[in-house]
């Protein structure tokens, strides 16, 4: 077939099949009918022949053809007798055969006890007795026809049935436009999807699909809704990505243009001095976005290589050593002492996993180091999570500001910045989101609360592998 | 010229400033909408440099409400988004002119002189009055025919009188004209800066009215 997965072909064929199929027990049935039907009309006339025999039988038949039989002849009895005919023989009670039609066999149709209907094989061929009595149990007549399959009304029940099966033949272009017809809803929606351009999400006109369609059309068009979203997140990640990476490349130019602007030479060094800031922190807005694109395409590869080698490991007490050396310049320039309290806890992972948490535990850090007041502690600790004996907690506590409870929601989100007036330290608005990020991908979340010193407490709770 | 940068960057803000100084403007900073109508409050600037993206009050809603209050300072917009949809928003709102980050320091200043140059309706960007010849974009001064050099303070205060032609301008207002917040002043320098000019630029040119300011009279040519 060539179509085997096309509904209009499986609608087709079955309805078509279904035709024929009804067609033939149709014709079945009327063959039936009429062979039936053939046949009760013989009984009556098997019957009354019968009754009209026994009547008109001599009434001294029994002494009449005391000898041997006597016999009609042929012309008396034009429809008796010859094939295709009813054919009947008298029988005395000493079963003796008292009178015959002619051509017919002198052996009995059937026993002689026969009173009634009966279908019997008689010499090879399928007859329809009746048998009957005289009331004084005498002579009995039996009256019988050859039953042939196929008679007249069964050759008239195939012919019919013949009809019908031409019928269902012309039936089959009918079928075929009623069942192309039907699925027109089908097509136009395909014509539809098909002329869409590839950027087109606008959901379909639910109220034009045929009722059948329609969860079909809704179940399309929440997908739709669903990549719309996504679609909208992505754009504006890059509205927000190329807004993050334009402000500091705009200072940068500024900063450039003042220094090649400027004819004083002590002032040129302070514009360059400011410059080299501007670069630090281009780089940087560049790292956290890198950094970010690799923690939403770690999602992906995590879980895999995790599962790879298990005996694969890394100490907590390394992933913090990694984040602090990392920080080195800014705790030495803000004069920050680290107090740190790690449980010896072994994690499973490669080392691009204690990468990512050493840089998402230096954001952090990091965050400590700029908002807390020069000269203070900034404290870290590690141990195994109390609650959940498959999780650790890295936490790292300052004494800065801290963050409202009503803004911690806010601080993980992607480009978001805390209004505060006097912005001393300028974020990329990433650090957050990117901490958060790697934290999910270890099975654990970043959890931010208010230190009992009175800062922040920002803990990393992490899988341990 | 007087200018108020509004700009949450501080990067920006500094680099702009020490750029439009080099060109010889005020420039006074804030880094928040709120911050900046306090200041249109207190000083008559000559231009706003708003960005659009600061935090809380927006930079259209700093437009929206200083044009509601009759306030028609000229204003350009410096925004990192280059949507036309913005840049159209901001105009409608009664913006003057509009910059996308990044833009370069040759251009800001120009649009700077030209929005003031259309708020004060003219057409060029020369000044002629009697004698005096400025031309404002290349902040050259001539006087009966020959150049003369002028100090960025002194050229400020030309321009801050001329602007006003034929109006009694205050010492405060000069002073407003001349100086950012963070400049140190000292108290009689605007008399020695006046004093100055009348020596560059013929003692008649700039009037003192006692007790009121300083005047300069004359038709514009």
């Amino acid at each position: 077939m060539k179509h085997p997965k096309s509904i209009r072909w499986r609608l087709l064929l079955t309805m078509w099949l279904t035709v024929m199929l009804l067609s033939l027990l149709w014709i079945a049935y009327s063959a039936w009918e009429s062979q039936h039907g053939e046949t009760t009309m013989m009984d009556g006339a098997l019957a009354s022949e019968a009754a009209l025999v026994m009547r008109t039988l001599p009434t001294n038949i029994l002494t009449l053809n005391a000898s041997g039989n006597f016999q009609i002849k042929p012309s008396d009895t034009p429809s008796h007798g010859g094939p295709g005919g009813l054919h009947f023989q008298a029988w005395s009670a000493d079963n003796r055969l008292l009178i015959v039609t002619p051509n017919t066999p002198h052996a009995r149709f059937a026993p002689a006890s026969l009173d009634g209907f009966a279908t019997v094989t008689y010499q090879g061929e399928r007859w329809r007795v009746y048998g009957l009595w005289d009331v004084t149990n005498a002579v009995q007549v039996q009256m019988g026809m050859a039953q042939t399959w196929g008679g007249i009304a069964v050759l008239y029940a195939l012919k019919a049935g013949l009809k019908t099966l031409l019928l269902s033949l012309l039936l089959a272009p009918i079928l075929a436009w009623v069942v192309t017809w039907s699925l027109k809803p089908l097509k136009q929606m395909q014509a539809e999807v098909l002329k869409r351009q590839a950027d087109d999400l606008t959901p379909l006109n639910i109220d034009k699909t045929a009722t059948e369609l329609a969860p079909l059309t809704g179940a399309f068009n929440t997908l739709l809704d669903r990549l719309q979203l996504s679609r909208a997140a992505e754009q504006r990640f890059f509205a927000d990505a190329a807004h993050e990476l334009r402000t500091p490349l705009a200072a940068l130019r500024l900063q450039a243009q003042v220094a090649a602007r400027e004819p004083d030479a002590t002032r040129r060094q302070i514009a360059l001095n400011s410059m080299l800031g501007g670069i630090d922190r281009t780089t940087r807005v560049a790292e956290q976005l890198l950094a970010l694109a690799k923690a939403d395409h770690h999602v992906v590869s995590s879980t895999h290589n995790i599962g790879d080698d298990s005996s694969a490991f890394f100490t907590v007490e390394q992933v913090v050593q990694e984040a602090l050396m990392a920080l080195d310049a800014e705790i030495l320039d803000r004069k920050i002492q680290i107090a740190t309290d790690i449980a010896s806890l072994k994690m499973h992972g490669h080392s691009q996993h204690s990468q990512q948490i050493s840089a998402a535990l230096r954001n952090v850090i990091e965050n400590a180091i700029r908002y807390s007041p020069a000269g203070s502690i900034v404290q870290i600790m590690a141990d195994a999570n109390p609650s959940d004996k498959s999780k650790l907690s890295i936490s790292v506590i300052d004494q800065g500001p801290g963050i409202a409870p009503t803004e911690r929601e806010n601080v993980v989100k992607r480009f978001y910045r805390l209004p505060h007036g006097n912005s001393v330290a300028i974020g990329s608005g990433l650090g957050l989101a990117i901490v958060d990020r790697i934290c999910k991908n270890h099975g654990g979340q970043l959890v931010l609360n208010d230190a009992q010193s009175g800062g922040l407490c920002a803990t990393l709770v992490l899988n341990k592998g | 010229m007087r200018i108020l940068l509004v700009e949450d960057d501080i990067m920006i803000a500094e680099a702009a400033q020490a750029g439009l100084l080099q060109d010889n403007f005020a420039v006074d900073c804030v880094n928040t909408g709120e911050a900046a109508l306090n200041a249109l409050a207190l000083v008559e600037y000559d231009a706003i440099l708003l960005d659009l993206g600061l935090p809380k009050m927006s930079g259209l809603d700093v437009l929206t409400h200083m044009r509601n209050s009759g306030r028609k300072t000229p204003v350009v917009i410096i925004s990192a988004r280059d949507q036309i949809a913005d840049r159209v928003k901001g105009l409608n709102l009664g913006a003057d002119d509009y910059l996308v980050k990044p833009f370069d320091l040759g251009e800001l200043s120009a649009r700077i002189i030209a929005v003031t140059r259309r708020a004060a309706g003219r057409a060029n960007n020369v000044l002629l009055v009697g004698d005096i010849e400025v031309d404002t974009v290349a902040k050259r001064v001539t006087y009966q025919g020959k150049v003369v050099a002028l100090t960025a303070r002194e050229y400020a205060i030309l321009l801050c009188l001329l602007q006003r032609l034929n109006h009694i301008v205050s010492k405060r207002q000069l002073h407003d004209a001349v100086y950012a917040w963070a400049d140190d002043v000292e108290s009689n320098t605007m008399e020695v800066y006046i004093h100055q000019l009348r020596k560059k630029l013929g003692v008649d040119t700039i009037k003192t009215v006692r007790g009121m300011g300083y005047s300069i009279s004359g038709q514009l040519g």
